[in-house]
């Protein structure tokens, strides 16, 4: 036993290293010098930056026109918003997989499942179009047909965020609750009945608040399209820093933070109402956007299509190819550094702003801090919430522009734009994943007075870590997209050749780069889409390949599995009580020996430590979970080293009374000589039923 | 809950504010008035002082065209080409590369330019504690031109560099070179020191060393370009010959005697406009097929 654990804990040390190593990899790879942040010229800069950004730009000229452009970014940002999930929805509502009975009736025709399942395909595919490309290269695309200002803005964010709200509208839309659809199925309701009736009214919330979000980073966006001449605060802020004006730059970045900070508030208020306010939120400002914003919208219509520049040739030279690849390779490994950096800063910020772990608890009734202390701690966390919250609100592209200030072009500041934007994201994320635990373990551990840091360390986190790393690797995904834009500004990657390609009208290098862009990000999202259901769902149930491959030939049955588990534990038909604890690795055997109202006796393959937090749950068969009951190992009363190694003695006291059905299960255990299961199981079943449903719904929250 | 029973009102909504956006849509195309002449110019230098220098000639145009003028401001040189062949604007003063840009693209036609515009130089210019001395010098430095597509920032300068003084700017400076984005910019990054070397239009830079817009101390110009033809006024295809003849003349006809077109003038750094010809710029183009910036 203690063999395997030694070998598991030196997988874990070897998958740190890896990690560890890909980064310095990387680092070597983009050749870039993280010196330059705080060398001679290094510090000067930031220097300059900071004391520009200390006095900011106040004459009244300047600051109206801060305002006019602050509305108009704003209102590029709400019509934008508006376009993207009418484009969202249209496509959604074909690309959403609806379950089949277990047993259809066979009613639909081949040729009409066929037709549904072509239009799926199309509308997944147009989707992941739109959303591969860069709303800046759509902006500088609709800037030929729409002319300068914010129209060709407007269009380049309903394309880029309608692909993505549509994929995710898609994704909320197959998480919802299958036995309404079953039985509107049953009933013989078609698709469109289906999704008005059976989906609609389950996701519309869900979609708002999605929109809502959305409508925050469209507003980031709409600030930065300026820079190809699409109107809004983008401009601006291009302005300052090419004219190293950071008086100028300070204002307009006071004045992005306070709209994106005032609209989040706008749009928390709106998610705790009712659907129609949203509807009339959207209505009110699609109007007044359309009003305000002079948008020659007859040109799309009138064959202004032939002013898009076009080429027979393409040169698809082998120097220009292997350059191509070589920036994408670039491009990924900066999008792979970036994350880890940001992953590290926001790991160790965002504990601090979980308020159950700093000035909260997760505990209903408690004491909780006091007096200095509590003071201390409110410091602590709203200063760290701060810090999320503007890192957050700062778009990539001007964190880029600053950066390409500070340290110069190149790798380097595309890097650290997309790292220090991504703290505030991911730090967002997983304060939210922490908020949200199973509160049992956290709750033993808090009753019985630890601190919050233990209480992190040993019963929040073993919970979420596969969540916190499907979080991570989804933003992987996302900033390899956003390290496409920020090579407009001289950050390094392929957006640096996009952006010469766009500017030169070199048309032919244009839809190359283009290309191998969608479909480097689409194979991106296809790994990072099973990594991440991978990862939640916990390792497969089959045995290894080479296993498999040996079975095979071997013919033999009887090949014993490297897992104890899988081999002894009989799977059960009753339901199953589930034992898992904090930080421990899981334990296999379980069976339960006696039981009272304050603790439960039972013999295990492992020695429990003393004070080690454990769960126990019910589970019933068809994977749903009942109520958990926290307990604390204690000392055993009989001598802990009893009959073998393989079975240990343990007693667990209760922290809450026990309720009665426990004992009712453990009855039912030991009659049917049935043993406990052990975590990973126990995690695959909760996780199988909610796992999916739940990490959209946590993506939902806090994507920019 | 009672998410069934109010389940379709919001859809209905939905619909009627698609509706009522529709209706405002079509109305506000409706009275788009087609009667403005639009007008705009590369930003080779900061938008205000842009604006300073064209609001006389937009007055001096409204007056001699008998229509509304108004100068569209943009703020990449890429934009204000594709806006003209995309028939957003109908006249725009351009450099050299990006008329031969905008020819290439949708036969843009040349009108009027300035005396000096046909012998156009670019300088070179350091940061003295850099310690360039001369145009050799440069390799192995940090350079700076302006915007990708500016002539006498990035095309000439590329030339010559590559040409007379066999630097190759991706290979032989310290880092790729940097775009500052206008030949302001490109002073005020080698005054700042972050850059130790540029190249820009000798117009900007005379006029900013008469100014006095950096200090004399940290910048001092190392070299002369030979010279080039540079900007001019072009027009986009498919306007009348009236309207493109009127223009032409207009700026033609400039007389320093009269006060108000002196001041045109003045503004513009010309002493008077000369006729432009498509010939004027196939040595451009060929300097841009060359460097591989024109494809």
């Amino acid at each position: 036993m203690s063999e395997f654990n030694r070998k598991q804990e030196l997988k874990r040390y070897l998958v740190w290293f890896v990690v560890g190593l890909t980064f310095v990899l990387a680092m070597e790879g983009t050749r870039v010098n993280p010196g330059a942040l705080f060398d001679r010229d290094g510090i000067r800069n930031a220097g300059e930056l900071l004391s520009g950004l200390l006095s900011p730009n106040l004459s009244p000229d300047f600051l109206q026109r801060i305002f006019l452009l602050s509305f108009e970014s704003l209102f590029v940002g709400i019509l934008g918003t508006v376009f993207a999930v009418v484009i969202g929805i249209g496509l959604a509502m074909f690309a959403i997989r609806i379950p089949e009975l277990p047993d259809p009736p066979g009613r639909q025709g081949r040729r009409q499942s066929f037709v549904v399942a072509t239009a799926r395909t199309v509308s997944r595919f147009t989707l992941g179009f739109f959303r591969s490309i860069p709303e800046i290269v759509w902006a500088y695309l609709f800037v030929q047909i729409l002319g300068l200002g914010p129209g060709a803005a407007v269009l380049a964010i309903g394309l880029t965020v309608g692909g993505s709200i549509g994929k995710l509208y898609a994704e909320l839309a197959e998480a919802v609750d299958r036995q309404i659809i079953g039985g509107l199925r049953a009933a013989g309701v078609g698709r469109w009945g289906i999704l008005m009736h059976g989906i609609l009214p389950q996701v519309k919330r869900q979609w708002v608040a999605y929109a809502l979000f959305r409508m925050e980073c469209n507003i980031r966006t709409g600030t930065i399209l300026g820079v190809v001449g699409a109107g809004g605060l983008g401009s601006e802020i291009a302005l300052s820093i090419r004219y190293l004006e950071f008086d100028k730059l300070a204002t307009t970045l006071i004045a992005v933070l306070m709209f994106v900070i005032a609209l989040e508030w706008v749009s928390a208020c709106l998610r705790r109402h009712p659907v129609k306010w949203s509807l009339l939120f959207a209505a009110v400002g699609g109007i007044a956007s359309f009003a305000y914003l002079d948008i020659p919208w007859m040109d799309l219509l009138t064959g202004n299509w032939s002013n898009l520049p076009g080429t027979t040739e393409f040169d698809l030279s082998a120097e220009f190819l292997g350059k191509t690849a070589t920036l994408v390779w670039q491009t990924l490994l900066m999008a792979w550094i970036a994350t880890l950096l940001a992953a590290v800063f926001a790991f160790f910020l965002a504990p601090l702003s979980t308020r159950s772990l700093v000035t909260g608890s997760y505990l209903s009734q408690t004491y909780g801090k006091r007096g200095l202390s509590l003071w201390m701690s409110r410091l602590l966390q709203s200063g760290s919430q701060f810090f999320l919250q503007v890192t957050r609100a700062m778009p990539e592209l001007t964190l880029a522009l600053v950066f390409v200030v500070w340290v110069g072009p190149g790798a380097l500041a595309g890097i650290l734009a997309i790292a220090v934007h991504n703290i505030g994201v991911l730090g967002r994320l997983y304060t939210d994943v922490y908020e949200e635990v199973e509160p049992g373990p956290a709750k033993a551990m808090q009753a019985s007075g630890a601190s919050g840091l233990s209480t992190w360390l040993y019963a929040v986190l073993p919970q979420v870590s596969p969540r916190v790393l499907a979080f991570t690797l989804y933003r992987f995904e996302v900033n390899v997209r956003a390290t496409a834009t920020v090579g407009f500004v001289g950050a390094g990657g392929i957006g640096d050749s996009l952006y010469t390609s766009i500017s030169l009208f070199h048309i032919s290098d244009l839809v190359v780069l283009l290309v191998v862009m969608v479909a480097v990000v689409t194979l991106v999202d296809q790994v990072g889409d099973r990594m991440r259901k991978r990862i939640l769902n916990g390792p497969s149930c089959e045995p290894p390949l080479a296993q498999r491959l040996a079975n095979l030939f071997s013919r033999t049955s009887g090949a014993p599995l490297t897992s104890p588990m899988t081999s002894d534990i009989p799977k059960l038909e009753v339901a199953q009580l589930c034992c898992r604890c904090g930080a421990a690795p899981a334990f296999s055997v379980i069976r339960p020996v006696s039981l009272s109202s304050q603790g439960l006796t039972f013999i295990s393959d492992k020695f429990l430590p003393t004070g080690l937090m454990v769960q126990l749950v019910v589970v019933y068969p068809d994977g749903k979970l009942s109520s958990v009951i926290s307990a604390r190992a204690c000392p055993s009363v009989s001598p802990a080293h009893s009959i073998d190694s393989k079975t240990i003695k343990n007693y667990l006291s209760f922290i809450e009374p026990a309720p009665d059905f426990l004992s009712a299960m453990i009855v039912i255990a030991q009659r049917d000589a049935a043993y406990f299961i052990d975590d990973s199981e126990c995690s695959t079943h909760e996780k199988n039923a909610r796992g999916n449903a739940s990490i959209s719904s946590q993506l939902d929250s806090t994507i920019a | 809950m009672k998410t069934f029973s109010s389940m379709c009102k919001p859809w209905q909504r939905l619909i009627a504010a698609l509706v009522v956006g529709g209706t405002l849509l079509t109305s506000a195309v409706s009275y788009a008035a087609d009667d403005v002449i639009r007008v705009t110019g590369i930003p080779d230098e900061n938008p205000t002082e842009l604006a300073r220098k064209n609001q006389p000639m937009v007055d001096y145009l409204e007056k001699k065209l008998g229509k509304k003028v108004t100068y569209v401001a943009v703020t990449d040189y890429g934009a204000a080409v594709s806006a003209l062949s995309a028939g957003k604007i109908d006249f725009a003063w351009l450099g050299g590369f990006t008329f031969v840009q905008a020819r290439h693209l949708a036969g843009a036609e040349p009108l009027a330019m300035r005396d000096i515009d046909r012998k156009f130089k670019s300088v070179f210019i350091a940061n003295t504690a850099s310690g360039i001395e001369k145009p050799e010098d440069f390799k192995g430095k940090t350079f700076a031109f302006g915007s990708k597509s500016s002539t006498s920032g990035h095309l000439m300068p590329r030339h010559y560099l590559l040409s007379l003084l066999s630097i190759n700017p991706e290979k032989d400076f310290a880092s790729l070179p940097v775009y500052s984005g206008a030949h302001d910019a490109t002073v005020k990054l080698v005054e700042s020191g972050k850059i130790q070397g540029g190249a820009l239009n000798i117009e900007v830079w005379d006029r900013m060393l008469a100014e006095k817009k950096f200090d004399a101390k940290k910048v001092k110009l190392v070299w002369t370009s030979p010279e080039y033809v540079d900007y001019v006024w072009a027009a986009r295809k498919g306007l009348t010959p009236e309207l493109v003849a009127k223009f032409k003349d207009a700026f033609l006809n400039l007389d320093p005697s009269v006060p108000e077109q002196k001041a045109v003038l003045d503004l513009q750094g010309a002493k008077v406009f000369v006729a432009a010809n498509q010939s004027d710029f196939d040595s451009i183009e060929k300097v841009a097929r060359d460097t591989g910036l024109l494809k």
